[in-house]
């Protein structure tokens, strides 16, 4: 009974996402300032770790250089904005097309390599991409950054400003909403199934007639994309972007939320992200050298479970992902 | 009137020197099942891979339905109706029986990555996988996880895999190796099935196995075919029984 009942719970169109939303929805309105800021954060670190998810635990290309997509999103919207006084949807549209081609003429190189040279090679793409951001002062503002104007939100019939955190608490929401739904809906389609497959025995998957290279770009070239979405929010968010966007940290983030909330379970990486952005809002006021928790519960999280939490639980219960 | 499908034209493999194949050229027609002996280290598997695309020949050529595949990547020899299993058990671990053999299926379809359509809303697909599931004797495993299925069948999945493609031209590469006694002609009766429908090459190290099934025989030394024939010819072949079945 208990059992089927938390079947029921988890299972993801029941009834815990509704609940979710609804929580969401209220809480925008209710929550003291501050925790909605932190809400804000971890809704677009969420996007940010659902996207990396698609492409370490759907397909096992373990790259540590997503931050590169990350950059170029929140880059492409502050200069669009700021230099060609682009309006927000296009800007917003401009920089996840940025992050595509992008992804597309650097995973054309990047996806044939085998594990190793693939996280080699990863990384040395953003570290050029760190690099330059640094190097071009004229353009990035470099370690300073830049700050900017953020456009309104033009919605047809009226616009806001997401200076009213509000407005932006619900503009971020959207996204993530928007997010899990078209990555799940992905998940579950042949092409999800087609990844899952090429994670579990790659050259299986090609002697059945499937052009892997093909389908690892495409998991590739999807999770660019919504990284450059999070960067994009980022940015307005924060209404500054600087070369940090871009730097290995930014990278490593996602790699932590997906180990420690479970790799190839979409909502992982987000439980991953709650867990350490409080861990980081609350501990790191007190104490400098928080990561090292992070590190020991990484290694208590994984010597448990593989799979992180999400998989353990799924595991405890019977629910295959 | 019998048609050559498959074909190989003094076919020639060698790595950093040694030659694993050496000038082989044979001819198959459809619907033949044929077996290949030979001993360890006879390049038995270094044929198959050379068929499915894996390896590329040092020299040769190879033709499929008479048209020339010589170094054709593996996803498009799949593509053109030539599947294998392996020596070595060669599945998804992490996914169910089904789903092992629904991405099989699913690779004959001619949408495959439409990432609209809901994957369990493709019935035919689905009915497909359950049909091949049954007919190698998997059907009361669907459901389960493919690494926890039991040695022997795992290796029928394999084979469930490989003709979930619908291939014309089958590799079986020891098919019931670890395999116990019992399990074993489970797998043998697999094959006899299919051996029915599809033309099908068979290595296999037990040799009444090969002599029971295949309807012509090829051995395999040092890389080299040094005799093809019936079952009964081969079994008679003094240099055959010398070199591989031990006899003086």
């Amino acid at each position: 009974m208990s059992q089927r009942l938390m079947e029921v719970v988890l299972r993801p169109t029941s009834l815990i996402l509704p609940v979710i939303l609804v929580f969401l929805i209220v809480m925008g309105i209710l929550l003291p300032s501050s925790i909605r800021s932190l809400l804000m954060e971890i809704m677009i670190f969420s996007i940010y770790g659902m996207a990396y998810d698609i492409l370490f635990g759907f397909s096992n290309q373990f790259s540590y250089g997503q931050a590169l997509f990350f950059g170029v999103g929140a880059y492409g919207v502050l200069l669009l904005a700021l230099n060609l006084n682009a309006d927000l949807w296009t800007a917003m549209l401009v920089a996840v097309m940025l992050s595509l081609v992008f992804a597309f003429v650097l995973g054309i190189l990047a996806v044939r390599l085998s594990e190793a040279y693939f996280v080699i090679i990863s990384v040395i793409f953003n570290m050029v991409f760190y690099l330059l951001a640094l190097d071009w002062t004229w353009l990035t503002g470099g370690d300073d950054g830049l700050t900017f104007t953020v456009p309104p939100i033009p919605l047809g019939f009226a616009s806001y400003s997401v200076y009213d955190p509000i407005v932006n608490y619900y503009f971020i929401l959207f996204f993530v909403i928007a997010t899990y739904l078209i990555l799940k809906r992905i998940i579950d389609s042949p092409l999800g199934k087609i990844l899952v497959s090429i994670r579990e025995n790659e050259e299986r998957a090609e002697f059945l007639g499937y052009n892997v290279i093909r389908y690892k770009l495409i998991a590739y070239i999807i999770s660019a994309m919504f990284t450059g979405l999070s960067g994009t929010l980022y940015a307005i968010r924060t209404r500054y972007a600087s070369a940090d966007y871009f730097s290995l940290i930014m990278s490593a983030d996602p790699i932590i939320w997906t180990l420690i909330g479970g790799a190839g379970t979409l909502i992982g990486p987000i439980v991953g992200v709650v867990i350490l952005r409080i861990l980081t809002y609350y501990i790191s006021v007190w104490w400098r050298n928080y990561f090292i928790l992070i590190g020991g519960l990484m290694i208590l999280v994984l010597r448990v479970s593989p799979k992180g939490i999400v998989g353990y639980i799924a595991s405890k219960i019977g629910v295959k992902f | 009137m019998v048609r050559t499908i498959f074909e190989t034209k003094n076919l020639t493999k060698a790595f950093n020197g040694l030659v694993a194949i050496d000038n082989v050229s044979f001819k198959l027609v459809e619907g033949e099942l044929r077996g290949i002996i030979g001993p360890n280290g006879a390049g038995k598997t270094t044929l198959f891979n050379l068929v499915n695309g894996y390896l590329k020949p040092t020299s040769g050529k190879l033709y499929f339905y008479g048209k020339d595949i010589t170094g054709i990547q593996p996803h498009i020899i799949s593509q053109m109706g030539i599947a294998a299993t392996f020596q070595l058990t060669n599945i998804f671990p992490g996914m169910k029986v089904l789903e092992n053999v629904w991405i099989g299926v699913h690779s004959r379809s001619k949408r495959r990555w439409n990432p609209f359509v809901h994957a369990k809303s493709l019935t035919g697909t689905t009915r497909r996988s359950e049909e091949i599931c049954k007919l190698v004797g998997l059907w009361d495993k669907i459901n389960e996880v493919a690494t926890n299925l039991s040695h022997g069948n795992q290796r029928l999945l394999e084979i469930a895999i490989a003709i979930s493609s619908d291939p014309t031209l089958l590799l079986l590469d020891e098919p019931t190796a670890g395999v116990s006694p019992q399990e074993a002609e489970n797998v043998v009766k697999v094959i006899e099935n299919l051996s029915k429908t599809k033309t099908i090459i068979l290595i296999e190290h037990d040799v009444d196995i090969v002599l029971r099934l295949a309807e012509t025989i090829m051995v395999l030394d040092k890389g080299r075919v040094i005799a093809e024939g019936q079952p009964d010819e081969i079994s008679e072949n003094s240099e055959v029984q010398r070199i591989y079945l031990g006899v003086e």
